[in-house]
Parts: C-alpha cells; structure tokens; sequence
C-alpha cells in the first residue's frame, strides 16, 4: 500500500511538471511570452508540487508518515488556493462577451482556464490522499522514485526561472501586455 | 525580478527540504504569503499585473 500511495504521489508531481512544460512549450512554440498573472500561476503549480515532494523527500530515507502526508497535502492545498484566485481573476477578467482572451487557446480553452480546472483538481486530489492515508500502513519503503521526480522539476523550475529573467530584464515587475524578452532588447 | 525570486524561493524550499532542514516549512509559507500579497495588491490596484 505504502508503494501505491509513493506511486500517486509521484504521479501527481509529474502531472504538475507536465502541466508546466506544456505552458512552457506553448510559450516557445507560438512564441507568447507569459503575463504576469500568468507566471504567478506557474509560480503556484510549483507551489503545488512542493507538496508531494515534500512527502516523497520524507519517505526517502524512513517510512511514509501520516505526518508528512497531512503536511504535504496542506501544502498542496493552500498553494491550489492561492493559484485559484489568481486563475479566478483572470478567467474573469477576459468574461465580457467578445474579449478574446489572452494567449492563444488550448483544446478551446485558454491556459488560466486550464490552471483554474489544474488548481480545483489537485484541491480534490490532495483531499482523496488524505483519507487513502486511512489505509497506509507506516512501513519503510525502500523505493527512491523521489532521485526521478525531483530533479524533473528543478528542470522546469530553472527554465521557467532563466525565462521570466529574460522577459523581465532588469525590470522588477513585468509589463502587463508582454510581447518581447526585455532582456535582449 | 519579483518572479524570479518567487522561484529561487521555490528552489531553496525545495533544498531545505532535501536537507530535512528546519526552515523549510517557513521558507515555504512566506513564498506562498508574499505570492498572496503581491496578488491581492494587484486586485486592490488598478489593473497592473494582467491582462
């Protein structure tokens, strides 16, 4: 049981990893360097995803504790929060008919709506690991998936990082409307 | 830059969590508080961060 639930939690690290690779690839490929709402939204999926890890660092060296699980799935739970809000706002923002949105959409929705559905589903994925953790026995697991899902994410963390440098420049805060990487300008 | 810093605050979480550090329960609940004010900062303003 304990391997199941490292599994799922390993899982839903990856998903999120997914998710920011796929805004990331949206972002090369159309060539649509990300709104400032838009990378606090990323700046949450991380947020997001620090939650299982920190249940998969934990049960690295020991066994999976129904501490570390609570800890992690509030993690979880606050950071889908506050990337809700800011998901909400800006869903809300581009509401009025004939506003286009902004970006390009994705399978007909646009990406802040894609991280709103992101933010609620991780809410409700981080609540069904907290009652799954019903039936975990505390046991060790000797099963360091964390050495695959953890340097995945400082990868995308650093891309992300190296490319909010570049559309910022030296510039503390990013224009509303970007269009340009500030940096090289 | 203020992006940039909520992600290095990512990646040292991250590290301290690696480490079984003490601080990384607080490095993570400022990253996720300063996040939440520079938010609603940005809704209690004229619209200045989207779009």
């Amino acid at each position: 049981m304990a391997r199941l639930y490292l599994l799922a939690v390993a899982l839903n690290v990856s998903v999120l990893v997914l998710i920011l690779a796929a805004a990331f690839g949206v972002q090369l490929i159309l060539g649509e360097p990300p709104c400032p709402l838009c990378v606090v939204q990323r700046v949450a999926l991380m947020l997001c995803a620090l939650g299982p890890l920190y249940m998969l660092l934990q049960a690295r060296d020991g066994a999976l504790t129904c501490r570390a699980i609570a800890i992690g799935s509030g993690m979880s739970i606050l950071s889908a929060l506050v990337g809700a809000v800011v998901s909400t706002r800006q869903v809300l923002l581009h509401i009025l008919p004939g506003d286009k949105g902004f970006g390009s959409p994705l399978f007909g929705l646009h990406l802040y709506t894609w991280c709103l559905i992101a933010f609620i589903s991780q809410i409700a994925a981080s609540g069904l690991m907290l009652i799954a953790a019903t039936w975990l026995k505390e046991q060790p697991v000797s099963w360091r998936i964390t050495n695959i899902t953890a340097p995945g994410f400082v990868v995308i963390v650093v891309a992300n990082l190296m490319s909010v440098v570049a559309e910022a420049g030296l510039h503390w805060d990013l224009p509303p409307d970007p269009i340009a990487y500030l940096l090289f300008k | 830059m203020v992006y940039a810093l909520f992600m290095i605050l990512v990646l040292l979480t991250l590290g301290a969590m690696w480490r079984k550090h003490p601080l990384q329960l607080p490095l993570f609940l400022l990253t996720v508080a300063w996040v939440l004010v520079h938010v609603v900062r940005d809704m209690t303003t004229p619209l200045t961060l989207s779009f």
